[in-house]
């Protein structure tokens, strides 16, 4: 614990350079404004940063992703508040009573208590990170490939049934992303596959074109498929911009409850940051002496989700960090950013690359300083830029994946694939598949292949191996009951609606 | 558009992952003691395969009953959608030749234009920012040597 905090005073050392607080800086304040416009979410964003991050050294950039991560989650919450349109869908339960505050005049407090909870949530949940990854690091290294495998299937399974609206369509996406990693050089010297006589299909399919076409084009298309609606916003006077002594009382439990859940709920895959803010608002209602008062501008009804998603933001990095596992699509982008730089994060980060590990953990805090720092004071600047209409907006963004994409490779066949995911993703939303267990199995998908080869090869072709790995095996039935639980529910609810629609 | 269009693309993707399959087990599975370069392809092509046969069953099931609650294109969506991507498929094919100054600012007006931006003096104004700011951005910053083309 001690070398902990003597590691953590090192990162805080390392990551306090100007270039790498200028980095935080630049990535918070992106971050918060692409959280502020409607569209565009995390995922989004980190992608079209992937090219930046290039230039930059490992921490730096990677320090820029969390900053606009971290500033995402915030920046949602505004256009919630003020305007009735969730940037992200984290925030979509702050809609209900933020709004609602909004329309009594007090935005301006909801705005700056969310800015406080959300710091206290991200302060907590990096306290949280601390605390737990170097212990789960440790214990990581107890495992072997059979049990990364059913880790992975396991992951992959409850994404799939947490997001989207079908467990089929989750699963059907997440095996599409698994096979498109297939393709290319086998890494084993098997020879070239699927590439279909493509020359640019060799070394594969990079996962920065996908994710910009899957969340950047595929954002654009849809928003020019759609008619443009222009929300009203409220305005803010400065004497509503800070919250009164009773509203601040009311909001301080709700904070570190939501904060706590949040952490725990961040540390499972599938979408934990919108889970987070169901559950904590949900909580909340349970709790108050006054739950008529939910969704008629209650603040605890906003400070609990934003607190929850801020800290479940944050405890999603702890997989990532400690088995160089993604659980959901941001990590899966900042995985991606490690991996531009050659570093495959996992139980061995630590020991190999301890300035980068602990540095990052240090600049997270930065990056919540700064975010309170830049949000508090420029509430009402940032609030006009859910006034920025997409026909101004969207071009840009087209222009910024174009040359970010060609930028990184100078390669015009990155660009193709960028399209061909962009005018994919479309489609996929329009009929309700979900992206992210696509992006997710792509990602992990070299690293599933790898861990099941090597499983086969101990097992030695006897089933009843797997006996002999309980980790592993108990992995392969929670998966199996995440299956069956998520199918009789589903089953269920869609039987509910038919009755009610009878 | 809606389900009858989402059941053709699940019958598409089910009889891709057939495919997969197929060329998977072309490409050698090994055994399971010394696994092939096919094994875990034919694995996620089984699965494709698998998971799109029981959406199929589902939709046959349910008689194509339930339809999606949001509209494929609202009113002038199609053309937008084709304009933009047919914007950004001529960035693709003349950037190479033209150079990125050029295409990028008649790319960028057209897409201004298609997006509904009014006028022409704003969007011709910021056709020419957006170019400005990314050629700094990229080629000046970066040091990212974006293809002159014929201004080269």
């Amino acid at each position: 614990m001690v070398s902990d905090l003597h590691q953590l005073l090192h990162g805080f050392a390392v990551a306090i350079s100007p270039v790498n607080i200028l980095a935080g800086f630049v990535g918070a304040f992106l971050g918060t404004i692409v959280g502020v416009l409607p569209g565009l979410g995390p995922t989004a964003t980190m992608s079209l940063m992937l090219p930046f991050t290039l230039m930059a050294d490992p921490l730096t950039g990677l320090i820029m992703l969390a900053g606009v991560y971290l500033g995402a989650q915030y920046g949602g919450s505004t256009t919630s508040i003020l305007v009735n349109i969730p940037g992200e869908a984290a925030s979509v339960v702050t809609a209900i009573d933020g709004y609602q505050m909004a329309k009594k005049g007090r935005a301006g407090a909801a705005l700056a208590l969310v800015a406080l909870g959300s710091w206290i949530a991200g302060t907590l949940g990096i306290i949280g990170l601390q605390l737990v990854a170097a212990p789960l690091g440790k214990a990581a290294l107890a495992f072997g490939p059979p049990e990364y495998f059913a880790l992975m299937v396991f992951a992959f399974v409850v994404i799939a049934g947490l997001t989207g609206t079908s467990l089929l369509k989750g699963l059907l996406m997440a095996a599409l992303g698994l096979w498109i990693a297939t393709i290319g050089i086998d890494p084993m010297g098997y020879g070239a596959r699927f590439t279909f006589g493509l020359p640019g299909l060799l070394s594969g399919v990079d996962f920065l074109p996908m994710a910009m076409g899957l969340f950047g084009i595929a954002e654009i298309l849809t928003v020019a498929s759609e008619r443009y609606i222009p929300g009203v916003m409220e305005k803010i006077r400065l004497r509503d911009l800070y919250p009164r002594s009773d509203e601040v009382k009311r909001s301080i439990a709700p904070m570190f409850r939501g904060s706590l859940l949040g952490f725990f709920v961040g540390l499972l895959p599938g979408p934990s940051p919108t889970i987070s803010t169901f559950l904590a608002y949900a909580f909340e209602k349970r709790l108050s002496k006054n739950p008529q008062e939910f969704g008629k501008g209650a603040v605890e009804g906003v400070v609990a989700p934003e607190s929850a998603n801020n800290a479940a933001a944050t405890a999603s990095l702890i997989p990532l960090l400690c088995l160089g596992l993604a659980f959901t699509a941001p990590s899966a982008v900042l995985l991606a950013g490690l991996r531009i730089h050659n570093i495959e994060p996992g139980p061995f980060l630590f020991r190999e690359a301890p300035d980068l590990f602990w540095g990052f953990i240090a600049s997270m805090y930065l990056a919540n300083c700064i975010l309170l720092l830049l949000n508090l004071p420029f509430v009402g600047i940032l609030a006009r830029l859910a006034t920025v209409r997409p026909q101004v907006l969207m071009p840009i963004v087209s222009v910024l994946c174009l040359v970010g994409v060609y930028s990184v490779r100078n390669s015009i066949f990155d660009i193709w694939i960028m399209l061909v995911a962009g005018v994919l993703g479309f489609f996929l939303r329009k009929w309700g598949f979900p992206v992210a267990p696509l992006v997710i199995g792509l990602v992990l998908g070299g690293m599933a292949e790898n861990s099941y080869r090597q499983t086969c090869m101990m097992a030695q072709g006897n089933l009843g191996f797997i006996f002999n790995r309980p980790i592993a095996l108990a992995l392969f039935l929670l998966a199996l009951v995440v299956i069956v639980v998520t199918s009789l529910r589903r089953q269920t609810s869609t039987s509910g609606e038919l009755s009610e629609d009878a | 558009m809606g389900r009858k269009s989402e059941f053709i693309f699940t019958l598409g993707v089910t009889g891709w992952g057939l495919l997969i399959a197929f060329m998977s087990y072309q490409l050698g599975i090994g055994s399971l003691q010394q696994p092939g370069g096919g094994l875990f392809p034919l694995l996620a092509g089984s699965l494709i395969f698998a998971f799109g046969a029981l959406l199929l069953v589902d939709y046959l099931k349910t008689g194509f009953v339930r339809t999606s609650s949001e509209m494929m294109f609202e009113e002038g969506g199609v053309q937008r959608f084709i304009g933009t991507l047919v914007s950004l498929v001529a960035w693709l094919v003349f950037m190479p030749w033209l150079g990125y100054i050029i295409v990028t600012f008649l790319v960028a007006l057209a897409l201004f234009k298609v997006m509904g931006l009014e006028g022409w003096l704003r969007p011709i104004l910021l056709s020419l920012s957006v170019v400005l700011f990314f050629y700094v951005l990229f080629e000046v910053c970066f040091y990212i040597d974006l293809p002159r083309g014929i201004l080269g």
